[in-house]
């Protein structure tokens, strides 16, 4: 009960203050506008995503296809709405796992010390050594090709750094005094690690988080184009910027209109990620 | 700005300048221009050689180089292709056509500087035969009396075979039938001879992948010999003295550069790296067409690229289903729209005007007839039609051309095919194993006759990966192989691709053209059919 009724106040300052900081709320507002885009592109997509006209070709922006069409004659913006879906599930479906993963991982193994520390962060650090491409591949080739599969094994080596940074900074809070006063007063581990740990690693959790997403992101399109990710007609930032590039002198478009989505995406997140970071931070309750 | 962005800004700075870094053309000499003054040709070869071994290799790039290593009894004109002396000087053939004499010329000569006698065919034959060597290609032997038995082990003397050196400097040579094509056949590497004394010296007869072929060890009877092979980065091959026709050879050296990506391949044509290009990106042709279009070469190329069905797969056993999806390719439309080089919407197997042999079957572009057939088949508007599976061989060109048969397929008959891209040995390996339903593939000629193509689909026939076999067309090739007479020959395979368009386990897509780069100063690479290019015929002419 003792919970339900303080954190009210720390999630409610926290919202002040990000509302106060105007890029972080751009940016909240650009990826709710592109989650509901992606979420709503069945029904508002102008066209098919399959749908060719092979005799229309590549052509730039028009009134048409607003943001031009590919060699196939699809529509651009179709294409990067659906691809949105993919990516965008991708990016927070893998970091999700990475993040479940990594933290309680972290946390864990921080805390803890000594023996247990040893063998987590040793763990850690053999699979670290395997080669992440082969890795995936051998997850691919046991267990077939599907999307969740693609999400869990993105996800499963992405927690590994994150487990190392959370580690890190548990191991440097749990020196100071107020953790050794929570002992002292005979508090539980549990809630010792809930309650005044994962509140002050927060702020890196959540930079790191914001680092992630694009990373997964692109981590898919390199998966599709080995032919392990999602394949044609279906589509993703990452494939369409892959495209992109190879036509890139012929056709600028095709390279422009998913980089600049991709990349405003990526902005967004790093913005709300650092006003999130300046929010939460326990140390500036009082200000 | 926090640490995190400036770190994003940080390597979108570093991208962009190594962008324009390589963007700018560096001021030193490139390989064209000195290649230019010193005659050294620099060439795109699109993979690394597996193995130079003429008796082992299947491939384009392992052929190219090959060419210019060793050199068969006959060669070919460099622009039509006709049979010219190599070693052999003269030759007669008999009258019924089944015994060929070849006379090889005195003055022939390993690189080395031995003499080359009729009995190092004889031997180099033999090895290709060998049953331990393992020559995929060994089937090119089979018109030769008892080749095929050898070969199978069910004959265990090579003297029996109608090979024979009456003296050192005659080759006998005793066909199962007349074989049109025969002295063609003596141009492809299959048939090249090796130096006995080498192979002996680094393994045992039959071996396989002994370093007979490194540098240093290697002994050749071609315009060209072997100097330098950096694994992925280059083969040198030089200018051989003992050549005897050396006077004729302008080039100083080549250099093979194995380049497996298309758009890097055509970033190091432009900024100088090469002569010649293998191939030219698709989105790249516009622009040469466009710009530069006196670099840009296109020529027609003996080969078709096709879809292999696997006809062991339901539903892909019913003839009908085959036939509704050859029926629903728009081949105009790829060809125009897609792979937009020039090619020829093939609607039929055999690649039109193969040494004067055009087949009459055809199948044509009809959704009504496609939609028809599938319902007879009993999936009316593609229902509860199961997806299909297409594999292909990672490359750009191919995924664009199965991309748009997806959804050409899906307008017309309604039906979801998946499309899965596959590294290029795992892909042969699923093709092969019939483990696949729908197959991109494609089949360059080997020598001038239809039967290079309508082999493939004997039954069980080593590149028939379809399942698919039919007594009559295996009669009909039977025949045609027994026949002589070259108008009663065609006649007969006529028929066969008859059978083949009617029971399409296959459907053919375009006929190949060569789409290459090419820097002017590049004189006598003359564009034929087969894309060969004897390089003893090539100089460079840097202009004025």
């Amino acid at each position: 009960m003792d919970n339900a009724r303080s954190s009210p106040s720390l999630w409610k300052d926290a919202w002040r203050r990000l509302s106060r900081n105007r890029l972080a709320m751009l940016g909240l507002c650009v990826l709710t506008v592109m989650v509901s885009l992606a979420l709503l592109t069945p029904w508002i997509a102008p066209y098919s995503y399959s749908a060719q006209d092979l005799d229309l070709g590549a052509t730039p922006p028009s009134g048409a296809h607003w943001l031009g069409t590919d060699a196939f004659g699809r529509d651009l913006l179709t294409l990067i709405l659906y691809g949105s879906r993919v990516s965008l599930a991708v990016g927070f479906l893998a970091t999700a796992v990475a993040l479940t993963i990594g933290v309680l991982w972290g946390t864990v193994s921080g805390y803890a010390g000594g023996r247990t520390d040893a063998v987590m962060m040793r763990t850690v650090d053999i699979l670290y050594a395997l080669p992440f491409t082969i890795f995936i591949i051998l997850l691919m080739v046991i267990f077939g090709r599907n999307m969740f599969l693609l999400f869990m094994a993105i996800g499963a080596v992405e927690w590994l750094t994150m487990a190392r940074i959370v580690r890190g900074q548990v191991l440097g809070i749990r020196r100071q005094e107020y953790i050794e006063a929570a002992i002292v007063m005979g508090l539980p581990r549990s809630r010792i690690m809930y309650r005044h740990v994962l509140p002050n690693v927060l702020g890196v959790i959540i930079i790191y988080t914001t680092l992630t997403i694009p990373n997964v992101i692109l981590l898919e399109s390199f998966l599709s184009f080995l032919g392990l990710g999602i394949q044609p007609p279906q589509s993703s930032w990452g494939l369409l910027i892959s495209y992109g590039v190879e036509t890139m002198e012929e056709y600028p478009w095709l390279l422009f209109f998913p980089a600049a989505t991709l990349s405003l995406t990526l902005f967004s997140l790093n913005f709300l990620g650092d006003g999130l970071r300046d929010a939460l931070d326990p140390r500036a309750a009082t200000d | 700005m926090s640490d995190s962005n400036h770190k994003i800004v940080n390597r979108l700075l570093t991208a962009l300048f190594v962008l324009l870094a390589s963007a700018c053309s560096l001021n030193y000499e490139s390989n064209v221009e000195s290649g230019n003054r010193d005659q050294i040709l620099h060439l795109g070869n699109g993979d690394e050689p597996q193995e130079l071994d003429p008796h082992i290799t299947t491939g384009i790039p392992e052929f190219h180089i090959q060419h210019a290593l060793f050199e068969g009894l006959v060669a070919k004109h460099p622009k039509t292709m006709a049979i010219e002396p190599g070693v052999a000087e003269t030759w007669e053939v008999s009258e019924d056509l089944k015994r060929y004499t070849l006379h090889l010329r005195h003055d022939a000569r390993w690189s080395n500087g031995d003499p080359i006698k009729a009995g190092d065919f004889v031997y180099s034959w033999k090895r290709a035969l060998t049953p331990a060597l393992g020559n995929l290609y060994a089937y090119m032997f089979y018109p030769i009396q008892n080749a095929q038995e050898y070969f199978e082990g069910k004959l265990d003397d090579f003297n029996l075979v109608g090979v024979h050196a009456p003296d050192e400097y005659t080759l006998v040579v005793d066909l199962k039938a007349p074989t049109p094509y025969f002295l063609q056949l003596l141009d492809h590497h299959s048939y090249f001879p090796v130096h006995p004394p080498t192979i002996e010296k680094f393994g045992a007869f039959g071996e396989r992948g002994t370093r007979w072929t490194r540098p240093g060890n290697f002994i050749g009877n071609g315009p060209f010999t072997l100097k330098e092979w950096k694994l992925n980065r280059i083969l040198i091959v030089e200018k051989s003295p003992t050549y005897w026709d050396a006077a004729r050879v302008r080039l100083k050296e080549i250099h093979f550069y194995p380049i497996p990506n298309g758009s890097t391949e055509e970033r190091m044509f432009r900024a100088g790296q090469l002569h010649i290009t293998e191939r030219v990106p698709l989105e790249k042709i516009n622009v040469y067409k466009r710009e530069n279009p006196a670099a840009l070469s296109i020529s027609p190329y003996l080969g078709t690229y096709f879809y292999r069905f696997n006809t062991t797969h339901k539903p892909l056993d019913d003839k009908r289903i085959r036939m509704a999806l050859a029926l629903s390719i728009n081949r105009e439309q790829i060809v125009e729209r897609v792979t937009k080089g020039g090619q020829i919407p093939a609607y039929n197997f055999t690649p039109p005007d193969t040494n004067g042999y055009t087949p009459r079957a055809r199948i044509s572009y009809d959704i009504d007839r496609a939609r028809a057939l599938l319902a007879e088949a009993g999936y009316p508007e593609g229902r509860d039609f199961p997806a299909l599976e297409l594999i292909y061989n990672t490359d750009e060109g191919h995924r664009s051309v199965a991309i748009a048969l997806q959804e050409m397929w899906k307008q017309a008959l309604n039906i979801n095919i998946r499309l899965s891209n596959n590294d290029w040995k795992v892909y042969l390996d699923r093709e092969s194993h019939l483990d696949y339903e729908l197959s991109r593939a494609g089949w360059i000629g080997d020598y001038l006759d239809p039967t290079n193509f309508l082999d493939l689909f004997v039954t069980n026939g080593g590149n028939n990966r379809t399942g698919w076999s039919n007594q009559r067309y295996d009669e009909l090739l039977n025949q045609a192989g027994m026949t002589g007479d070259q108008t009663a020959r065609y006649e007969l395979l006529q028929e066969a691709e008859a059978i083949l368009m009617e029971e399409v386990p296959v459907a053919p897509v375009y006929t190949y053209t060569r789409v290459r780069l090419i820097d002017p100063t590049v004189r006598g690479w003359e564009d034929n059919i087969l894309d060969q290019h004897p390089y003893k015929y090539v100089h460079l002419e840097a202009a004025e």
